[in-house]
């Protein structure tokens, strides 16, 4: 075999199981080990279901071996983000010291879907701690320790708040795992580990089971070596759910990328001004790059309220969905000492600026869809710049007052958008470009991803010693 | 900066979560509450209509078995 295990993508995988070139239980075999020796070098990993992965994959291999395969996801391994509640004993801690003991009596609906499509569960992956809703400012911010990415001359910063499912990705100790966003939590750990994220639109994927930070907000999506690959687990993935009333009933079939196929895409004016320079000149490079495949047409937009009326749902909803941990005291034993007081001044918002941030999304919206009625896609830099050092504060969107447009817009609308990664800066570490199509067309974001990775090879560069080398 | 509301604020955390909070914590809660204020001006400044369309804050639940 000379395909590398360790990076292969889904597609590749499922080729191989199929052929009998490998077997679920020796790829459950290989990831777990993975995992447990190579895992807690950049503080991925919160809890090991090896017990749980061996007896799925033992099934998956008497399926496999009467020639039954439940989907192209028979037999791969995964990690979850643990926020996805697991049952049969395995804690989902939310990244917080307090709730590492916490168990629940069944499995999130992400969780069971994945199972009864062949995909076994062979890790719960670390967080920031409450999904970073307290306002953390450092990458400490998580009872397991920093995130860390395997990039870079410098030890840096994962990402977060699914740190973890970055990080085992792009170090290859899981072909996908399974991440959530309610702002920034699954395109930044992509960007900041160099391999592709999803954020779906909302409403595809079932929340049920998973952690609340905001209702109106919180989206679970996957995390990949390519776009192809998150396609892939849209599919497997998404569906309506009586237990989640905001999944929607429309279908989603993925329809892979057709190199006859020109894309329209849109850029906001100055998007890139904020940026480092290796993002911005990685930015330039990659819509020159684009050009091949994509008519590209710079274009403004309207001056609206994004992140003041994206952050202020965002404080409200987390403040009701958190009373409880807020008090019970239970934050004093968190690890970032600023979240410990941090969900405080967020339950001061008042129920008339709520419902007014409601309102203004609406218009935000309406607006998003009519420029995205013309487009297929708008682009950006995923972040403004790399992966901030482990140790030092970083600038986050949810706290701060940085400028985040795409992001804002993006969630506070439930667009879809994917991360793909478009090269290296500072540090010799990954940058990325995002696209954000209208809801509900996520092939479209998806195919023009495909086209930018089938001209280009940063997605297939992997971080052996944390140096960007093709493997 | 209204340094009254952050301060009415803060009474109402000290009141309700007092117990739980430090010394040393107090200035970066108001910090956090400046924070508040801000996105509360922000929105504030955005002016809408009481007479447009409505938004879509409620959409009534209709069971399989409701009436047409």
């Amino acid at each position: 075999m000379t395909l590398p295990l360790s990076f292969a993508t889904i597609r590749q995988l499922s080729g191989l199981i199929r052929s009998k070139e490998v077997s679920p239980l020796e790829l459950a075999t290989f990831f777990l080990s993975r995992l447990e020796t190579i895992g807690p070098r950049y503080n991925a990993v919160v809890t090991l279901t090896k017990e749980l992965a061996l007896e799925q994959a033992t099934t998956l291999e008497q399926e496999a071996k009467r020639g039954e395969y439940r989907s192209i996801l028979h037999g791969i391994p995964y990690g979850a983000k643990d926020l996805l509640a697991t049952a049969g004993g395995i804690p989902t801690t939310w990244g917080a010291s307090p709730l590492r003991n916490q168990m629940f009596d069944y499995d999130a609906t992400i969780v069971k879907i994945l199972r009864a499509n062949g995909a076994t569960l062979a890790a719960k992956l670390a967080m920031v701690e409450l999904a970073g809703g307290f306002g953390y400012r450092n990458p400490e911010a998580s009872f397991t320790g920093p995130g860390i990415t395997p990039w870079g001359d410098i030890t840096a910063w994962s990402g977060g708040s699914s740190s973890g499912s970055g990080s085992a990705v792009a170090a290859g100790l899981v072909p996908f795992a399974i991440g959530s966003e309610t702002w920034g939590s699954i395109l930044a750990p992509a960007n900041n580990c160099g391999i592709t994220g999803l954020r779906p639109t909302f409403g595809r994927v079932s929340r049920h089971g998973a952690m609340t930070l905001s209702w109106s907000l919180d989206k679970i999506g996957p995390l990949c070596h390519t776009a192809d690959d998150c396609g892939l687990l849209l599919e497997a993935m998404s569906g309506y759910d009586p237990l989640d009333l905001s999944t929607t009933k429309r279908e989603f079939r993925y329809q892979p990328y057709r190199s006859d196929h020109r894309f329209k895409i849109g850029v906001i004016r100055d998007i890139s001004s904020n940026c480092e320079d290796g993002v911005k000149s990685n930015f330039e490079e990659a819509l020159s790059s684009l050009m091949t495949v994509a008519d590209i047409e710079e274009i403004m937009v309207p001056d609206l309220p994004y992140e003041a009326a994206t952050r202020t749902i965002l404080f409200a909803e987390m403040g009701s969905a958190l009373e409880d941990f807020i008090n019970s005291g239970d934050a004093r034993e968190l690890t970032a000492r600023e979240d410990r007081y941090g969900g405080f001044a967020p339950s001061m918002v008042l129920a008339k600026d709520y419902i007014k941030a409601l309102r203004i999304r609406d218009i935000i919206a309406n607006e998003a869809d009519q420029i995205l009625s013309k487009y297929d896609a708008l682009v950006a830099p995923t972040r403004p710049t790399v992966a901030a050092k482990v140790e030092g504060e970083f600038t986050s969107m949810i706290r701060g007052k940085a400028s985040d447009v795409m992001g804002a817009m993006g969630n506070i609308s439930g667009l879809p958008a994917i991360s793909v990664p478009n090269g290296f800066g500072k540090y010799g570490l990954p940058t990325g470009i995002q696209f954000m199509g209208r809801c509900y067309n996520e092939n479209a974001i998806l195919g023009i991803a495909h086209a930018y990775q089938s001209n280009t090879r940063w997605h297939q560069m992997y971080p052996p010693n944390g140096n960007p080398t093709s493997e | 900066m209204s340094m009254n509301r952050i301060e009415g604020m803060w009474q109402i955390i000290e009141d309700k979560y007092g117990h739980q909070i430090q010394k040393g914590e107090i200035q970066d809660i108001k910090n956090g509450l400046a924070g508040i204020v801000e996105l509360e001006d922000a929105l504030s400044s955005f002016r809408l209509s009481n007479s447009g369309n409505p938004p879509s804050l409620f959409t009534p639940l209709i069971s399989d078995e409701a009436p047409e």
